[in-house]
């Protein structure tokens, strides 16, 4: 693996700006995160501690797009165009998320399509950010370089001196992206630091005895029913949790007649937690019951079983559900909860 | 790469065949290049199914009740029930419509073994095309058939000719509602009621057992009565098989919407095993039920079907 | 106690330590605003809920008053009694800031605890628990919603819960207040601008010639002196021929009107009949000429919450083809007519008319609301900055009132004919008439049917099962749907949501009206439940009246006027 030195993210952003549209944090007037595009020459500086109100997972598996096109006689596939591009500054809870949905979607080729254009630059949390617990389902805070095709890292530094970054080169395709821009290779220290400063970050996430708690209760079906009901009084399936989160992967279908009689199929996202997402025509539920819906959402999230399947927990801390959630049951409140019933 | 894009096909053939229920036959619009995977005999096995898009409707899973032929004709037996089986009821024989296929885990191989269909109304659909292929090899099973009335007999020409290839006994629950129409004779020459399923599975039993294994499928409740009453009967849970409904919209594996547990029923169903079902329905139920009706490690997950 | 808005805010709800839940569900009609209540009580907050429905809040509630349809005022006297009789009231406030106190003191004698339970079918203990927590709580937030202004004796019902917030003291202080919860996002803003047949902008009456000169020199035109009239109204006079012409913004009085077929009625019998509309509901089909409207993200301009809070909506995209603004039509049909003072540029300029002829707007502007994130009202030279919290201080009539108001049983009650209750509600996946929100796929399968809701208990009694198709009748007419059965609803009453055309609610609920508001009794009406044939299916409306058949919404997935 090589590494290299970095003096300013900006000169890293501005260099792949050449080649490719890239994405990054940006912060709109209300200061909340979104991803945006960054053009050469652009100056503003990298607001390291921005994360996104909304997971990138919309980037690659699009909350509305047209699957395909019938025109009477003939069924068409309409494949997403993807220009090269590339999203920086991704933390580890993202990146964690876009592994496992790479797995979920590896034969979906609209998916694939955007993905297979896509550099992912991930970037190291010094420290935990505000629900976030990616410690606790070892996701975080520090990139896993298996995920990512870069990976920059600040180097140590005194106060608020300026630091410098090292860059890792995770990947081929992340090696190729950086070939001509000139970097020094780094020092050989700069794992013993990395690994110094991850135990620093991880230093600074608060009590996870809940979550922990939460999920052995989940997998030990400790809670009753009458629980999840309890719990789910709370639910008013406004789908805010499945929409933020970075892994919840569930979408529907539906016809559009579009001119000339032509019929584009589209999906959408959709959401477990709403009545009629099991609801099948004769009007049967296996799943009528919110405490149910409850259940499954999180049976989901952090069941040994779902895990055994899909090669780690779907749920990766990043905490937006409990940013998100108006009945109060996010992921804490709810582990909360569970953890005392 | 998976495709969501359905191949054309075309509605050939269309009867009622019962109340409500329409009997389809489709075929390949265009085989000049082989045929597309839903209508190839070579890839469709009897228990699996394809998704039959109505353009402007949508996309919905039926089971072939006839797996493609060497033509690629294959049928469905379909319950107008909603918005896009509504359509489907008023689209004109000729028609082009889509097709995605097969999907999901067929029935196991049961050649050589003595085997037992237990179908309650339309779940005649998902077992008719097993019988044929028993037929076929052979094996004919003793099937049992019960539906709500006589105008839910359904499959009355499939019926016709099991009649004299396989043990077929018939039930119905409202015994007055028989006319005498129905032609298809059954075991013994007389219906059943359909409401003493115990008796009934117990006589069986009792004339053409013991068998090797036994299919069931129907409204969920039955199948669990059935898989209840024949493991009473001394039937082993393993030697049970049933076919799973839910709803769907990708049929492989993507849109989430089939899940039951950690399964999605479109991949790993629709059918299961009595036991291994089990296993799943016992952990979706939230409160761990008590040690000694599931002992959950003496089973260990299937990663492929076998009988 | 004199204005027709929240007293205080959505902010107030963290603040207080009792929140009451009268005859509504913002869970599931004002979601944010049920949202708040949930963290509230999370934090702590005791929750007490009345409504004779299992609402979502009732099964969290510390206390649930499940009472019987239309007893409301029955119930609020028998509170008020009780705090009276213990000493609960405070004493101080109704001394220095309310009047008429003893008046309702010896009024409410006549609803003893015991008496109270019989009418309610509240338990005694219940009753007394409640009063007790609501009169002792250190700020206790109150909201009320349709559950409580929809009935015949909807006005006096406002005036007994005021009694009981006014003898507690829970007004004028942060945490308290009374809310009314109002049913769309811009009810408020209508209501300010003079969309009430007795009021010209900012609730200035045409009767005082001061306010009608102030209009005159404005608008450079005469303005009426006396009050116009009420929707219902214009339905009786269109029937006997007095009334000819309408123009209907955005709304679909034929689903949502109670007695529907004699709005329709009534709409066809007028010489002209504008609509002006986003999609083609059932009153647009009745409709002349329907104009296209812009929606929210199509046009610029204000919306007012129920906070008060005028908050600015800002133009995303272009409207599509020849669809505008509300104002730019009335404009341009102004110019038309030949009316001068039409002449506005922007929105901007609508709106510092607005700031210059109502009081309670003067401090307001487009950049003034921008920077504030929307300002409540009253925005005046005094508060410039708006008012979280009403009465702070005084009342607008100076003191407040208690008034006695006496409880009768509703118009219509059930009887051997008419076993059930029937009353409306909405569902948070649809809104108003369902015209836009029915057009939504993944809404649609979330409530697709025109539900009625029973309890199991009577479900079983009348050999219904879950999903079986039903009629519906009353005396007023008579609808097809399927029954779901769940335990939101009490034995005896039976519910709709009101927001479907093949299945109006509105068909069946009774038209007897508020004598003040003119507000129609749409909550409670008598009605029959009959099981149809098991695998029949449901007709919709359009064709049980069998007459111009023609699907509003024809199935999910099927059409798409717009997204
Ligand atoms: C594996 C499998 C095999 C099936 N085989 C048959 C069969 O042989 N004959 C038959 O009549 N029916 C069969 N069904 C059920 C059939 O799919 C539904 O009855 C049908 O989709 C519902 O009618 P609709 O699409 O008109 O309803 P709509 O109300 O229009 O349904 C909307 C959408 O919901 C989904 N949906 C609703 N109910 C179901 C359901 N029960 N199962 C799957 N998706 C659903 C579909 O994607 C459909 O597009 C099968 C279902 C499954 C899962
Ligand atoms: S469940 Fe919540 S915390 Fe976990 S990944 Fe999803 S949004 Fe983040
Ligand atoms: S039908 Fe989509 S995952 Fe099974």
């Amino acid at each position: 693996m090589y590494v290299y030195e970095l003096e300013r993210l900006e000169h890293l952003r501005n260099w792949l700006t050449l080649k490719n549209e890239v994405l990054r944090p940006i912060a709109d007037e209300s200061g909340n995160g979104h991803w945006g595009v960054v053009k050469h020459g652009d100056v503003v500086p990298f607001d390291m501690d921005l994360r996104p109100d909304m997971s990138p997972k919309g980037l690659f598996f699009a909350e509305r797009e047209t699957v395909m096109k019938f025109d009477g006689t003939l069924f068409r596939e309409t494949l997403p165009e993807q220009k090269p591009q590339v999203l920086f500054g991704l933390k580890a809870c993202d990146l964690t998320a876009i592994a496992y949905q790479d797995n979920h979607f590896k034969d979906d080729p609209y998916y694939q399509a955007r993905r297979k254009n896509t550099l992912l630059i991930g970037i190291d949390c010094q420290e935990a950010c505000e629900n976030g617990f990616c410690a606790s389902v070892d996701a975080g805070p520090h990139v896993d370089t298996d995920i990512a095709d870069l990976v920059v890292t600040p180097m140590p530094h005194m106060a608020d001196d300026e630091h410098g970054w090292w860059v890792i080169c995770a990947s081929p395709e992340g090696q190729a992206a950086i070939a001509g821009l000139g970097l020094a290779p780094a020092d050989p220290g700069w794992e013993n630091w990395r690994d110094m400063a991850r135990r620093h970050a991880e230093a600074t996430f608060p009590k996870d005895t809940h979550i922990i708690n939460g999920i052995q209760r989940i997998n030990g079906r400790a809670v009753p029913d009458e629980a999840w009901e309890r719990f789910a009084h709370q639910c008013i399936s406004c789908s805010g949790c499945s929409m933020m989160c970075p892994t919840c992967s569930c979408y529907a279908t539906r016809d559009v007649p579009e001119a000339e009689g032509v019929i584009a199929r589209e999906r959408i996202w959709d959401s477990c937690l709403m009545v009629g997402f099991q609801k099948e025509a004769s009007g049967a539920n296996p799943a009528a019951e919110a405490g149910k819906r409850v259940y499954r959402y999180w049976y989901h999230k952090f069941s040994d079983d779902v895990a055994a399947r899909a090669g780690r927990y779907m749920c990766v801390g990043c905490g937006r559900c409990e940013a998100t959630c108006p009945g109060m049951i996010g992921v804490h409140s709810i582990m909360e909860k569970i953890a005392n019933a | 790469m998976l495709s969501l894009t359905p191949d054309a096909i075309r509605l050939v053939e269309f009867y009622e065949d019962g109340d409500d229920v329409g009997h389809f036959t489709f075929e390949p619009v265009d085989a000049t290049k082989g045929f597309p995977d839903v209508c190839n005999p070579e890839k469709v096995e009897p228990g699996q199914f394809f998704m039959l898009s109505i353009p402007g409707k949508g996309e919905a899973a039926f089971t072939y009740t006839h797996t493609p032929d060497e033509n690629g004709r294959f049928v469905a037996l379909i319950r107008n029930i909603g918005c896009l089986t509504r359509q489907l009821f008023k689209t004109e024989v000729g028609s082009i419509l889509g097709g995605r296929g097969p999907m999901g885990k067929g029935w196991p191989d049961f050649k050589g073994q003595n085997v037992l269909v237990v179908a309650g109304g339309l779940g005649l659909a998902p077992v008719a095309a097993e019988i044929y292929s028993l037929i076929e090899k052979e094996s004919a099973p003793t099937v049992y058939f019960a539906a709500r009335n006589e105008s839910m007999l359904v499959l009355r020409n499939e019926r016709d000719d099991w009649m004299d290839k396989c043990d077929l006994y018939q039930a119905v629950d409202d015994l007055d509602s028989l006319t005498g129409k129905s032609t298809v004779k059954t075991n013994g020459g007389q219906f059943m009621h359909g409401r003493k399923l115990a008796d009934n599975l117990a006589q069986i039993l009792e004339e053409k057992g013991p068998f090797d294994h036994v299919i069931t499928c129907g409204p969920e409740g039955m199948m669990e009565a059935v898989c209840k009453i024949m493991m009473g009967l001394g039937q082993s849970a393993d030697s049970l098989w049933l076919s799973l409904e839910r709803r769907m919209h990708c049929g492989v594996g993507l849109c989430g919407h089939c899940y039951v547990a950690e399964d999605l029923v479109c991949v790993d169903g629709p059918t299961y095993r009595w036991d291994q079902l089990g296993e799943l329905v016992v952990k979706e139920k939230a409160i761990k039920p008590p040690a000694e009706t599931v002992d959950m490690t003496t089973h260990t997950r299937r990663t492929r079907q076998s009988a | 106690m004199g204005s027709g808005a929240m007293t205080n805010s959505i902010v107030d709800i963290s603040k207080a330590d009792v929140i009451v839940i009268f005859g509504c569900d913002p869970t599931e009609s004002h979601s944010i605003i049920g949202s708040e209540i949930m963290k509230a009580k999370e934090k702590g907050a005791l929750l007490l809920v009345v409504d004779p429905r299992r609402t979502r809040l009732a099964k969290m509630a510390d206390v649930h008053l499940q009472l019987r349809v239309g007893t409301n005022i029955a119930l609020l006297n028998g509170l008020v009694n009780t705090i009276f009789e213990n000493g609960w009231e405070n004493k101080k406030f109704l001394e220095e800031r309310c009047e008429h106190a003893d008046r309702v003191r010896k009024h409410v004698k006549d609803y003893p605890l015991d008496k109270v339970a019989d009418i309610t079918g509240v338990p005694m203990d219940q009753l007394k628990q409640f009063a007790r927590i609501y009169s002792k709580a250190r700020a206790a937030f109150l909201a009320y919603g349709m559950g409580v202004t929809q009935f015949v004796s909807g006005t006096n019902n406002v005036l007994a819960l005021s009694n009981l917030v006014l003898s507690c003291g829970h007004v004028g202080r942060p945490g308290t207040g009374m809310n009314p919860l109002r049913g769309q996002n811009n009810v408020q803003g209508a209501c300010d601008m003079g969309c009430l047949p007795g009021d010209l902008p900012g609730y200035q009456s045409p009767n005082d010639p001061n306010v009608r000169a102030k209009f005159e020199r404005a608008w450079g035109t005469p303005v009426a002196d006396q009050p116009g009239i009420t929707s219902m109204n214009m339905n009786e006079l269109a029937l006997e021929g007095k009334f000819n012409a309408l123009m209907i913004f955005g709304e679909d009085p034929v689903v949502t009107d109670p007695d529907q077929n004699r709005v329709a009625r009534a709409l066809r019998s007028m010489d002209c009949l504008v609509v002006v509309e986003m999609v083609m509901t059932e009153t647009a089909k009745l409709a002349d000429v329907i104009l296209p409207a812009a929606s929210f993200a199509e046009k610029g301009g204000t919306f007012t919450n129920c906070e008060r809070r005028v908050q600015r909506v800002n133009q995303a995209v272009n409207p599509p083809g020849e669809c505008m603004g509300e104002w730019q039509m009335l404009q341009a049909l102004a110019k038309r007519f030949g009316t001068p003072g039409f002449d506005w540029e922007t929105h901007e300029d609508v709106f510092n008319e607005i700031t210059e002829v109502t009081p309670n707007y003067s401090q307001m502007s487009y950049q003034r609301l921008d920077e504030a994130n929307g300002l409540q009202w009253p925005c005046t030279s005094h508060h410039p900055d708006g008012n979280s919290v009403l009465h702070k201080r005084s009342f607008p009539l100076g003191k407040a009132r208690l008034m006695p108001v006496h409880y009768l049983p509703p118009e219509e009650n059930p009887d051997d004919d008419y076993p059930f209750y029937l009353t409306t509600i909405r569902l948070h996946f649809h809104y108003g008439c369902g015209s836009m929100t029915r057009k939504s796929p993944i809404l649609e399968r979330e409530s697709p049917e025109g539900l009625l809701f029973m309890n199991p208990r009577d479900g079983a009694n009348q050999g219904l099962f879950n999903f079986a198709p039903v009629g519906v009748r009353s005396r007023r007419g008579y609808l097809e749907t399927r029954v779901q059965f769940t335990d939101q609803v009490p034995p005896g009453l039976v519910s709709l949501p009101y927001h479907f055309s093949d299945t109006p609610s509105n068909q069946l609920t009774n038209d007897a009206q508020d004598p003040t508001t003119g507000m129609p009794e749409l909550k409670a009406c008598a009605v029959r439940v009959e099981p149809l044939a098991r695998d029949m299916r449901p007709r919709p409306i359009q064709i049980l009246r069998n007459e111009n058949y023609e699907p509003a919404v024809e199935e999910a997935g099927a059409d798409y006027v717009r997204i």
